[in-house]
């Protein structure tokens, strides 16, 4: 068996199965279907409010337009509120939100979507794996959606590192299911499920850039998904593979790597935010620091919090903190975690009065970040 | 080093000095804090996949991750923002130590002078740091609640303990002076744990090294060169990558990276030059040194040398020079096919290994021809003449093949007449006879 064949294995077996259902589901609910040895209802097993840790740091009071989750107020229980939770990135309180709905809806499985997305964004990978244990086979479900299955399989690689041969069996096995789909689907209904097959190894690619496994990363990459994508997409990947080469020490192919990207390009001329952002990173690579950049033309925060870093590496800290000081007040979404990190670390070094400045920084920052936003980034000792 | 912002309960990247909390308590004007300046990483997060067509709260939730601004359009969990170290590691022999020190005036005072000294202190030596910013001047003055700081790199190059001792001296408002000296203590450790191990060649002066190298680092390196440097006698060949598909297409070499606690094997084939005499090959006690090159996250470099690994001695004890024959044989020309019934010539070469002058003659050991069923023909014993200690002289001789098949060719026996003492040689060469195609 050619290593080509394990991506587009299926089943024939399955496809039988699959084709006998094909008139009776929408394409994009097809599954393979196992009967259910015994009947399992979804429960949750976290019932406990997250509520809002960032506010309860602040010294600031709270205000009447913040937006946290109250379970008493009736505004926040309809299906207006959650996506308004969502669309400000306040993932614990999409999750308190889920909890009383899911108590008396718990088959509405987009719901249970929606509360794993979230406490996967909160890092709570334990509490969705013993909530998914309560489903029972997630094969005997019909009509659970595919971004939940797709979870469920890249929960295990997130976990920890003894984890990550678990998610790749499930991913490998969702694999088998989509192709097997996809070889009993006439050719013009084909199209989501090429691209649900494609995220399927976006993601086992993921599994293989935690694991370091560089042998399979840049294979599956070139050879699986660059050739299935438009050319946009392509430069994306090649840029990705810069990345994980640079930071696994390897100079030489990373360059040849962001040759490739640039070949695909139609002019090499106003290179995207992607490449110069790249540039920079070789720069770093390299040693090569040089000070001569426009402060006023960058307006990407990503360049920002990057040349932040560079400059402390150039024992510029007084203007490093300052330009961080500047990003973060010029607008409220250019506060991330990682420059948040970045911010405390640069505190620790030069002051005493480190705590006393972050302290500061938090009652500025809880007024623009959602509840999801991981205090671990503030570096406090507790 | 892959990165993900979690509670992990590392140390600190920063080290202090000051222990004291309360602000107005300190003793010392002058604060020193240093943070470890590994190279920063990526840093990672978690890309969630919907499908907005599913319903408004998906379409809302991917509207809420699409504003996190380390998600990308390439679905992958490393984003292109920098994270500076998360702790302050280990260091590495072989590595640049690279750090950051920041002063730190706590007092409501100016202060004047203000000179600051960094120094290595290791088991053996004291190793003043140049500083690689641009404050030149050492005279500096600090306002209160001023600070600066100093980009400090320092080449490891010795195990045991080191020490980052910092020197701070400063002048206040009324022309006191102030002194203050931290020390900060730095684990050394070994990058990688190496291994060698000699296999000895098909003759005496051929060598295999096998080199194991185990990465002790909790990064993943790219080990850019393992390479022996023969000592002067011999030439190398890396047998390391003879195997590696080298597609010119492909942009990974995976075999150059080491996963922590794994462990690569390298190998290395040593012969001795075609010029190199006698006295060079065997003068010499060592075989070469290893020099091992690598480089982890965004340009982090290490290198170690190894001493000069000693030639392995051999079991076989003999006279002279303890682990040679008195003579040894060559086969310098002759084909290593023919046909059946067909003449051979070859050409031998005769060195003597002893520290004395021989006298030679030749002979042939007839059981081992009709073993093998070939004949000696043309001259089939003779005197050789003398030979110099450390000499050689070639000699011509020729045989008939009788059958065919793989023949051991050999059976030469070479008398000392000096010492009456006759030297047998096995097969020095190996002819494979072919049967002879009739037209």
């Amino acid at each position: 068996m050619s290593s080509q064949s394990i991506w587009y294995a299926y089943d024939p077996q399955w496809a039988l199965s699959i084709r006998a259902r094909l008139n009776e589901l929408d394409v994009s609910d097809l599954w393979l279907f196992e009967s259910a040895s015994s009947a399992s209802m979804p429960r949750l097993i976290l019932d406990k409010y997250l509520g809002n840790p960032i506010r309860q740091m602040t010294s600031k009071k709270s205000t009447e337009n913040e937006l946290t989750y109250d379970s008493l107020r009736g505004d926040h229980q309809t299906l207006e509120a959650l996506n308004n939770f969502l669309r400000q990135q306040c993932w614990r309180s999409a999750v308190d939100w889920t909890i009383t709905y899911l108590m008396k809806n718990p088959s509405d499985y987009h719901i249970w979507f929606i509360r794993f997305a979230c406490l996967i964004k909160l890092r709570l990978f334990q509490t969705i794996e013993s909530e998914f244990e309560t489903f029972g086979n997630l094969n005997s479900i019909s009509k659970l959606p595919f971004s939940l299955r797709l979870l469920h399989a890249e929960l295990p690689i997130y976990m920890d590192s003894n984890h990550f041969h678990d998610g790749l069996d499930r991913l490998f096995r969702l694999l088998m299911i989509t192709n097997t789909i996809l070889s009993v689907l006439p050719k013009d209904q084909t199209q989501l499920w090429h691209r649900r097959r494609l995220r399927i190894l976006y993601s086992i690619a993921n599994c293989y850039i935690l694991m370091k496994r560089m042998d399979l990363i840049i294979s599956i990459l070139e050879n699986q998904i660059v050739k299935n994508e438009p050319v946009e997409q392509q430069i994306e990947i090649y840029l990705l593979i810069v990345r994980i080469l640079l930071q696994t020490g390897d100079e030489l192919n990373a360059q040849r790597a962001f040759d490739r990207a640039l070949s695909l390009l139609p002019s090499k001329e106003n290179l995207s935010d992607g490449f110069l952002l790249t540039k920079e990173l070789f720069s770093l690579f390299r040693n090569d620091f040089s000070s001569n950049k426009l402060l006023t033309a960058m307006k990407n925060p990503i360049e920002v919090n990057n040349h932040c870093v560079i400059l402390l590496y150039m024992s510029k800290m007084k203007e490093s903190l300052d330009l961080y000081e500047k990003l973060i007040r010029d607008k409220a979404t250019n506060i991330h975690e990682a420059i948040i990190f970045n911010m405390c670390t640069i505190y620790e070094l030069e002051s005493f009065r480190f705590t006393q400045k972050k302290h500061e920084l938090v009652d500025y920052i809880s007024q623009y970040v959602g509840d999801g936003f991981s205090l671990t980034a503030l570096k406090l000792q507790t | 080093m892959s990165l993900s912002i979690t509670n992990s309960g590392l140390p600190p990247s920063t080290t202090t000095s000051t222990t004291s909390i309360d602000p107005t308590k300190n003793v010392e004007p002058l604060a020193v804090r240093v943070m470890r300046l590994s190279k920063p990483a990526l840093y990672q997060n978690i890309p969630v996949y919907g499908e907005e067509e599913s319903s408004s709260s998906v379409d809302a939730f991917l509207t809420g991750q699409s504003h996190d601004m380390a998600i990308g359009d390439d679905h992958s969990v490393l984003s292109h923002l920098l994270v500076l170290p998360y702790s302050f590691g280990n260091v590495f022999l072989g590595e640049i130590f690279s750090a950051i020190v920041a002063l730190h005036n706590q007092s409501d005072q100016i202060l004047h002078d203000v000179i600051l000294k960094t120094d290595i202190q290791t088991a053996t030596q004291r190793i003043t740091l140049n500083v690689t910013d641009q404050i030149d001047s050492n005279k500096l003055e600090l306002a209160p609640d001023q600070s600066i700081s100093r980009v400090l790199q320092h080449e490891v190059k010795e195990l045991g303990n080191h020490s980052l001792v910092c020197t701070v001296t400063c002048t206040d408002q009324n022309g006191e002076k102030h002194n203050l000296k931290k020390v900060f203590k730095l684990p050394v450790g070994k990058p990688i744990d190496l291994k060698t191990r000699f296999i000895l060649g098909a003759t005496h002066d051929e060598y295999y090294i096998v080199a194991d190298i185990q990465n002790q680092t909790p990064t993943i390196l790219n080990m850019t060169t393992v390479d022996l440097e023969p000592s002067l006698a011999y030439t190398v060949t890396n047998m390391s990558n003879l195997h590696h598909e080298n597609s010119e297409n492909s942009l990974c070499e995976p075999w150059r990276f080491i996963r922590p606690t794994e462990t690569t094997t390298y190998m290395f084939y040593l012969k001795p030059r075609k010029e190199a005499t006698f006295e060079e090959i065997h003068s010499t006690p060592t075989l070469g040194k290893l020099d091992i090159v690598w480089m982890s996250g965004f340009g982090e470099r290490g290198r170690l040398q190894t001493n000069q690994l000693p030639k392995p001695t051999p079991s076989i004890a003999t006279t002279n020079l303890g682990y040679l024959p008195d003579l040894r044989i060559f086969c310098m020309r002759g084909l290593g096919q023919c046909q059946v019934e067909e003449s051979q010539k070859f050409s031998i070469r005769i060195l003597n290994c002893t520290q004395r002058p021989m006298d030679l003659s030749l002979s042939f050991d007839n059981i081992f021809s009709k073993r093998e069923q070939f004949l000696w023909i043309g001259i089939i014993s003779k005197q050789l003449g003398r030979l110099e200690a450390h000499h050689t002289y070639d000699i011509d001789i020729e045989l008939v093949p009788l059958t065919c098949g793989l023949k051991r060719i050999g059976g030469l026996k070479l008398t000392d007449l000096s010492m009456r003492h006759t030297y047998d040689f096995d097969d020095f060469h190996h002819l494979f006879v072919l049967p002879k195609i009739v037209h």
